[in-house]
């Protein structure tokens, strides 16, 4: 690579994309020049999804990050509800995921619920794979979800989507002033029909057709950015959203029988980023942020969750700062530097705390947590060869406080290294490998239980894990092919324990493999056809003693394919997009499995005018609802806890001022 | 000289006494042909149950594991003769629960699948038509035709409810004497406290309460009976070992009296199960984070005798009156060390241990199916 390239990428990596606002594009869609020379020449196994591409889809973060592979979507219900995603069989909370490089998985709380990430005003999704760049830190065992915002548009934008289940949507994206001001309301009901065996599978004359109760969303989302100067850059963020909790399915769902269980969240963001330049090789940025959040959960039968609690509330707070470097060592090396620091504090209230006052656990009233990360990369450039070895150290403090006042506190050093390589064979085709170590700091509830129900554990570990993954590439104008063999050894997995009938601790017991093949797939024909095809193999076996070993994990599928055809004509755009999940299994014992599913979803939009844009979609076209939970033997075969939606329209107006 | 009315009155009297001897408690008279144990394993995020059985005909203990799978994570196992009724508590037991009739080795599909009260706990067997489920949740027990779910009347016990949930908590129940005997353990989750544990006393004939008696201490967990006598172990607060007790009380006249405080207090631990076996001995099972601990235990005088096992978490303790097995099922701390211990109550001694990967899950429920 020459040094004018690792200058481009020097570049690239410090400043955030100023890619314009991409509204809807007909013709042809270039996969090449979808990706940016960044990830062009990123040794990682990474993936970029650019929402605009799928505009007027009324898609949320959850199923554009599907398409991707060696990534797991899980979704309690429906649009709205509690959405999590797993990497190359990672769980939930070993992934990170970062809002604009910050980190939004908290400390009360491992995993990050997707659905409260609109995507509006997103530019662009980066997914990364196993081991990850610098500046993402010593996160994510099972790798990094970036969701980096626009920061101008070159129009502005007014949508409006309605559809079934009484699902609302309106969102509008201006520039004002300096600004670019993103707006975004949506709600549903949730209210669709499926059939409810009353718990009772081997009993069909109990059976009844269920409509989803108190399954409802509404959230708002207001997303400010603004350039100050030219290198300074302001971002704000608040949102809200209400969320009722439906119960688990089988017997309920009666009219007399509602619960009223609901959860809210408010969330303000800010972050105000500046970047330096002290030399010709030496260039820097730095941000502070700080991130509130308040939850309220309310249970007013007490029908929902462990413990009958009522009334909870969970405010937390983040103050924070990174600081980078980037230093041209030489024609052939890169140094980046980055040190995070951040301050959480974690309140809970209601009934968690005033049970816990009466509770042998003696109740706690706070959380904190003390940061440290500091991550180096040291990019080497030699030929076709790129060598990125690094490092990753992390300290951190936390403690928490009784209702009586005692304290009990926690330190952890970690350090982790790896190298992240790839070679260029020619124009091309490109071969990729890297191998990492990375940890997951347990949670305040694993490590000090919540003062109620759940025992704390000052002594337990982070997860522990280590990467490798090795891969082919080609990529052209029209046409991207990637094959990765993927492997992860996780040790020291946490995990939650019954003590007696009442009470339950969290403890590390041995770990799990999970090893893979993914296939990616794009290519763009002439006459408007583009298809793209993600495949993931994944074998996952656990290494916990006992029952467990050598049995695959739940909720890693055997197969995860995601294949969509699209065709642009003149003013029309039609796609059609199909997703099958196969060999998936329930339980830790390899007794229950999932049944296959697939699921099916047409398109169709329609430029009005060069300004005016009409979409159609139909998801689950089949109304294919049958996802059973079913025994690898005798036994009765289940519906799910949530069941898929059915059948569902949405019609999307696009109109750029 | 013997008369005629010597002769009648002999008689009589043999009858009479034949049909006494006949009449008797302890069922002594009838020996099953077969003993399986029916084991109920939980994996260990409680998602998900199985049902593997035991053989006990002979020392020989086969196993036949994951005869059924995919019932709820929390599920208990409870048997009448050949008849296998497994009883599921889904949705934090905020629901009815599902139950299953199996015939023993008819595994394929249930006898009958319906729905009890919320939360079961328990289902007492009279005999193969009459039986009282006793759900936690809610205000009432059920009498039911067991085999069919019939309905047959409710015992209405909202008078002792206690707690935000509107609940008596009812856990328990033995039939002995000619009566349903009903533990009450009247918890308010709200404030982890329980209120005044009681005694319900059923009469099977109408379905009416005779009489509610108060127990020394609080949380009744378990009850079981020997020599007209009938113990009550209480739990009081969990993780405070110093409000434990085990009352007895007398079957003729219903008097109550404190056996003993809880004779685990300085090892830490709450009081969880008693088991009796047919000769008297009895078996205490104790628990504190992170051991249990299962001891031999004097009724006369509430002392503990020795410990015969120490294990992890440990749901139950079951006694088997025709094989004399005392089962232990043990679901270890976590890392895969949930056996289900067999102990011979007779030869005092283990006679097996099962761990958890041969059953297919950690042991969690069990009871014993005794058949021709």
């Amino acid at each position: 690579m020459k040094r004018e390239n690792l200058v481009v990428v020097f570049v690239i990596l410090l400043i955030a994309s100023g890619a314009n606002a991409q509204v809807f594009e007909l013709g042809t869609l270039e996969v090449y020049g979808s990706r940016l020379d960044l990830l062009r020449d990123e040794p990682s196994s990474c993936s970029l999804i650019f929402p605009s591409q799928y505009e007027g889809e009324f898609k949320d973060l959850g199923e554009l990050l599907s398409k991707i592979p060696g990534v797991r979507v899980t979704k309690l219900g429906g649009r709205g509800s509690y959405t999590v995603v797993s990497i190359r069989g990672s769980t939930a909370g070993q992934v990170a995921i970062y809002l604009n490089g910050i980190l939004m998985n908290m400390g009360g709380e491992g995993a990050v619920d997707l659905s409260t990430i609109p995507l509006s005003a997103v530019e662009r999704i980066e997914v990364y794979r196993g081991s990850v760049p610098a500046r993402f830190g010593i996160s994510g065992i099972g790798g990094v979800i970036n969701i980096v915002t626009f920061e101008e548009s070159k129009f502005n934008v007014v949508k409006a989507s309605a559809g079934s289940f009484r699902s609302y949507s309106a969102e509008s994206i201006n520039n004002v002033g300096k600004a670019l001001i993103s707006l975004n309301l949506e709600c549903s009901r949730g209210d669709y029909l499926y059939d409810n065996d009353n718990g009772t599978p081997f009993n069909p004359s109990d059976d009844y057709e269920a409509r989803r109760q108190n399954n409802a969303y509404r959230l708002n989302d207001i997303k400010i950015s603004r350039k100050v100067g030219d290198r300074t850059k302001i971002f704000l963020n608040y949102f809200s959203k209400h969320r009722e909790l439906p119960k688990p399915a089988p017997g309920s769902d009666r009219d007399d029988f509602v619960s009223r269980s609901n959860l809210s969240e408010e969330r303000f963001l800010g972050e105000i980023t500046t970047n330096f330049r002290l030399s010709n090789k030496t260039m820097g940025a730095f941000s502070i942020y700080g991130l509130l959040s308040e939850r309220e959960f309310r249970n007013p039968y007490g029908d929902i969750g462990w413990g009958g609690q009522k009334h909870n509330w969970y405010n937390s707070y983040k103050l924070g700062g990174r600081a980078s470097l980037n230093y041209l060592l030489s024609e052939e090396g890169l140094l980046e530097a980055y040190l995070d620091f951040s301050f959480e504090k974690l309140i809970p209230g209601g009934d968690i705390v005033s049970q816990g006052y009466w509770s042998p656990l003696k109740g706690v009233s706070e959380y904190e947590r003390g940061l440290i990360n500091f991550s180096l990369d040291y990019n080497i450039s030699k030929g076709k060869l790129i060598l990125v070895p690094w490092v990753r150290f992390l300290s951190l403090w936390e403690s928490s406080k009784k209702l009586d006042g005692v304290e009990e506190n926690s330190t952890d050093d970690s350090f982790c290294y790896g190298i992240r390589s790839k070679y260029i064979l020619d124009e091309n085709w490109a071969i990729k490998a890297t191998w990492g170590k990375a940890v997951r700091l347990p949670t305040f509830y694993e490590k000090f239980g919540d003062g109620a129900f759940i025992l704390p554990n000052p002594e337990l570990k982070s997860e522990r894990g280590e990467n490798f993954d090795f891969g082919l590439e080609y990529m052209s104008k029209d046409l991207m092919i990637s094959v990765t063999y993927f492997r992860s050894d996780i040790d020291d997995l946490i995990e939650f324990v019954m003590a007696n009938p009442k009470f339950a601790y969290y403890k590390n017991i041995k770990g799990a493999k999970v090893e893979g093949i993914e296939l990616e797939f794009s290519k763009v024909w002439s006459m408007g056809w583009s298809a793209n095809l993600s495949y993931t193999y994944m074998r996952s076996r656990s290494e916990i003693l006992g029952y467990r070993e050598g049995k695959p994990l739940p909720n890693r599928p055997e197969h995860s394919v995601s294949l969509r055809l699209a065709r642009s004509w003149k003013d029309w755009e039609f796609f059609v997009e199909g997703e099958f999940i196969g060999e998936n299994y329930f339980d830790t014992g390899g007794l229950v499995k999932f049944s296959d599913w697939w699921e099916l979803n047409l398109g169709l939009s329609h430029e009005l005018s060069e300004k005016e844009k009409l979409s159609l979609v139909i998801k689950n076209l089949t109304n294919n609802q049958d996802l059973r939970v079913k025994p690898v033997g005798y036994g009765p075969e289940k519906m799910p806890d949530y069941p898929p939606i059915g059948r569902a329209f949405y019609l999307t107006y696009i109109k750029n001022f | 000289m013997v008369t005629r009315k010597k002769v009648a009155l002999v008689s009589l009297l043999l009858v009479l006494a034949f049909l006494l001897w006949g009449c008797g408690g302890g069922g002594g008279s009838w020996t099953p042909g077969n003993l399986l144990a029916i084991v109920i394993g939980v994996d260990s995020s409680y998602s998900t149950a199985n049902l593997s059985t035991v053989s006990l005909d002979e020392e020989e203990f086969s196993i036949s594991p994951s005869l059924i799978s995919n019932l709820c994570g929390d599920t208990v196992v409870k048997t009448y003769r050949d008849y296998v009724f497994i009883v599921e508590r889904p949705s934090w037991g905020t629901v009815d629960s599902p139950i299953y009739v199996y015939k023993v080795g008819e595994w394929d599909n249930p006898l009958k699948n319906y729905t009890l009260g919320k939360n079961v706990y328990d289902i007492v067997f009279v005999n193969e038509s009459v039986a009282y489920a006793i759900p936690w949740g809610e205000a009432f027990i059920q009498k039911i035709k067991p085999l069919t779910g019939e309905e047959i009347r409710k015992v209405d016990l909202s008078s002792y409810s206690y707690g935000s949930d509107g609940s008596p908590n009812a856990a328990k129940g033995l039939f002995t004497n000619g009566r349903l005997f009903v533990i009450l353990q009247r918890y308010d989750v709200g404030t982890f406290s329980y209120g005044e544990g009681k005694l319900i006393v059923i009469n099977p004939n109408e379905d009416s309460i005779d009489r509610d008696i108060t127990l020394n201490s609080k949380n009744p967990q378990d009850l079981d009976h020997y020599g007209g006598k009938l113990y009550i172990v209480q739990a009081g607060r969990l993780f405070d070992p110093s409000d434990d007790a085990i009352d007895v009380m007398d079957l003729r006249d219903y008097n109550l009296r404190k056996l003993c405080d809880n004779p685990l207090q300085e090892e830490g631990m709450d009081l969880y199960a008693l088991e009796i076996t047919e000769n008297g001995t009895a078996y205490l099972l104790g628990g504190g984070w992170p051991n249990y601990k299962v001891y031999e235990f004097d009724l006369r005088d509430g002392k503990i005798g020795g410990m015969i096992y120490e294990g992890g978490y440990i749901t139950s303790i079951r006694y088997d009156s025709y094989s004399g097995y005392l089962f232990i099922l043990d679901r270890g701390t976590g890392s895969g060390d949930g056996k289900l211990v067999i102990y011979d109550t007779e030869k005092k001694r283990i006679v097996e241990e099962i761990g958890e990967e041969k059953l297919g899950y950690p042991p969690y429920s069990i009871d014993i199916a005794a058949f021709d």
